[in-house]
């Protein structure tokens, strides 16, 4: 499907996205759940603030050398046997799993979870040669089914969806005709999908960690599709966005630790596995071919760049369970498969403004996300930077900058919002020092002079501000 | 044989570019070494290590026992009885096949070192059984090496899972499997780290177990 899940508006979008209440408690509670549960993992470290610190250093480091880990990378995958691909866009990563597929005659194809493959759009072009791609893992074989549902979290891809609607779903799809308990819709899936697995001519991966020193990828999950999928097929493909690599195994272990009690609050995911390279010989089981497809699709701009810290991300979503306005209008509304604030800074940068000039407004600055973020990413700063350079930008082009401060109002004029934003500082202030909280916003309400926030419901002054839209200001 | 590299020095020259730089000539990594969890490590005696694991264990809702390697086939058993047991896949190698030896005959039990069949026999399978080349006491994991006779398979596609662990294999973290993995001249093509039953959160965030791999997992510490 690509990066982009939507031709509505912005506030189309939003729209729907507030107006779904169940989306919205269900998201509420999710953030919750897994916000405590991060806090707890955290809090039971003792020293998380020098684990943060020693993340950052390292994400720091490796980026900073990426030509070399990636060369390294590519040097022992490939003494072990495997077989490394550099693709510079969609089309070349695409072209070369495709190729793959076809000299292999590959009917169908089972997936575990992998953002940058839905960036790619390597389903549809996989399908386009003749290949049934299943999606594995829970959350994202109910999309599937569901007529490709765009995921709405970047963990939790279904987290918009009610057991009732996915029991309606696999009835209508797949002639389920049990209940809507989730035990019972979870082994009806299983019971699928574990045939598909054993048929399956292709698996396909993404990629936690790639270790450079080695040739290992790693991956993560609580299902164990990433297992499967990695140990039943005779060949595997595994796809990465080229930032995710580190050093050595002593690198990897801290960013292990880091991801699993930020994402879900557990110490490590029920399984963490490590590949290096394909079988060898006398191995019992395991893929005969390994192939590595390393993506750049728009990452190497961002090098160089203020943004280049984002691409220290390990897709752990705490900044997506700590973020008020995620929660508010659900992970649709980002028009992106990566939604929150971490999407609000990476879709601009991998899809253009163009498409997602809204997203760094999309945001109260309450820095809740830079405090939860385990590799320390001033997430807000770069929510910032954002809205400077789109500043910046539309002054040249002579268009008001009043324009573009109509759609700051989004994030900064409304009561609720505001509210929110200062929630959320508290809330999140056991994780101490949270002194940037709504006091950024501040600064930037009073340099700028913006309207105080209002009192009325949000729901009336996003009604309001539509229906005054463009000729208001 | 190696394998071939695609497309790497366009791809590279552009990395480089933008961050302004040039080639490494050297290996750019400081010695890096976790100063966190070295100290910790260390803190624990062998029954502290035990205790961790046994806590962390039912947390993740694991069932666990201890006992003396002389009991170990009976205790296999016992597990093995509670469920309508037919078919028993179980690592090849030297160490597992000792540990199990003495079993009832009145289950099909596979040591799996063909590759033609590991497969369909684990999928047909009630039980995996493995030992583990280490165990983590901070979070009741089994850290599997798998090589050779020690398929992937066997703690993935049975619909239970018994992993056997002796107690001088339990170390505080992952930290020091890292250390250990690092001084390899060889890295096992798959390292497991698994701690608990396969499961899932993704519908409305209700924990389900037995997602795609098993759905119950026991521990047995051998002493
Ligand atoms: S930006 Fe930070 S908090 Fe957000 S997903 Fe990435 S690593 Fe996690």
């Amino acid at each position: 499907m690509g990066m982009k899940i939507s031709d509505q508006s912005f506030e189309d979008r939003t729209k729907s996205g507030i107006e779904d209440l169940f989306m919205r408690e269900n998201v509420q509670s999710a953030q919750d759940r897994l916000r405590s549960a991060r806090l707890n993992a955290a809090e039971d470290m003792g020293d998380w603030e020098e684990w943060r610190k020693m993340g950052e250093d390292i994400r720091n480091h490796t980026i900073q050398h990426l030509d070399y880990y990636l060369k390294l990378l590519s040097d022992k995958v490939s003494e072990l046997g495997g077989h490394v691909h550099f693709a510079r866009t969609p089309e070349e990563a695409n072209e070369y799993i495709t190729q793959i597929a076809e000299e292999k005659k590959a009917k169908s194809v089972v997936k575990s979870k992998s953002m940058v493959t839905e960036e790619i759009g390597m389903n549809e072009a996989l399908e386009a040669v003749g290949c049934e791609v299943l999606e594995t893992d829970l959350g994202e074989y109910i999309l599937q089914v569901d007529e490709h549902d765009p995921p709405s979290h970047i963990v939790a891809p279904a987290l918009h969806k009610n057991r009732e609607q996915i029991r309606d779903v696999y009835q209508e799809r797949l002639g389920y005709e049990g209940t809507e308990e989730p035990e019972e819709l979870t082994r009806f899936t299983r019971e699928q999908l574990r045939e598909k697995f054993m048929k399956a001519d292709i698996g396909i991966t993404g990629c936690n960690f790639a270790i450079a020193e080695s040739g290992t990828v790693s991956l993560v999950t609580n299902e164990g599709n990433a297992r499967l999928v990695s140990t039943v097929p005779k060949t595997q493909i595994t796809v990465m966005g080229m930032e995710r690599v580190v050093p050595t195994w002593k690198e990897w272990e801290v960013l292990i630790t880091l991801l699993a009690r930020s994402s879900v609050g557990q110490k490590l995911t029920t399984y963490v596995t490590a590949l290096t390279g394909p079988r060898q010989k006398g191995e019992v089981d395991g893929p005969d071919d390994f192939h590595l497809v390393i993506v750049d699709n728009g990452r190497s701009k961002i090098l160089g760049t203020e943004f280049q810290s984002i691409l220290h991300c390990i897709r752990c979503a705490a900044c997506i369970n700590v973020c008020p306005v995620y929660s508010h209008v659900g992970g649709h509304s980002y028009g992106s498969i990566y939604p929150g604030p971490v999407g609000a800074i990476l879709s601009p940068l991998l899809g253009g403004y163009e498409d997602y000039k809204e997203l760094p407004y999309a945001s109260s600055l309450c820095g809740a996300c830079t405090e939860a973020c385990p590799v320390k990413i001033p997430l807000h700063e770069l929510l910032v930077r954002h809205r400077e350079n789109m500043v910046e930008k539309e002054k040249k082009s002579e268009m008001s900058e009043r324009m573009l401060m109509k759609m700051f109002k989004f994030g900064a004029t409304h009561p609720k919002f505001y509210q929110l934003g200062v929630n959320a500082a508290e809330k999140v202030s056991r994780e101490k020092d949270i002194k940037r909280g709504p006091g950024l916003m501040n600064n930037w309400t009073q340099s700028r002079d913006f309207p105080a926030p209002k009192k009325e419901s949000f729901r009336k002054w996003y009604a309001n501000r539509k229906q005054n839209g463009r000729s208001s200001s | 044989m190696n394998g071939k590299i695609h497309n790497r020095e366009r791809f590279l020259d552009e990395v480089r570019e933008n961050l302004n730089k040039t080639l490494d000539s050297d290996r750019p990594l400081r010695k890096f070494t976790n100063p966190l969890a070295k100290s910790k490590s260390q803190l624990f005696s062998e029954e502290q290590l035990v205790e961790e694991f046994t806590d962390q264990s039912e947390r993740l809702g694991i069932e666990w026992f201890r006992v003396n390697k002389s009991d170990l086939a009976q205790k296999i058993s016992d597990i093995l009885a509670r469920f309508d047991t037919m078919r028993v896949s179980v690592w090849n190698d030297q160490e597992t096949r000792s540990m199990v030896k003495g079993l009832p005959d009145n289950y099909e039990i596979l040591f799996e070192g063909d590759s033609n069949q590991v497969l369909g026999h684990a999928e047909t399978a009630d039980f995996g059984i493995t030992t583990c080349d280490y165990a983590l006491a901070e979070s009741g994991s089994v850290v599997l090496m798998n090589s050779r006779d020690k398929a992937r398979a066997i703690s993935l596609l049975p619909k239970r899972y018994i992993a056997l662990v002796p107690k001088e294999r339990l170390i505080y973290r992952i930290t020091d499997v890292a250390k250990e993995v690092d001084e390899m001249d060889q890295v096992p093509t798959c390292i497991n780290f698994i701690s608990g039953p396969s499961n899932s959160a993704d519908i409305e965030m209700d924990l389900v177990v037995g997602v795609h791999g098993p759905m119950e997992v026991f521990y047995i510490i051998v002493d």
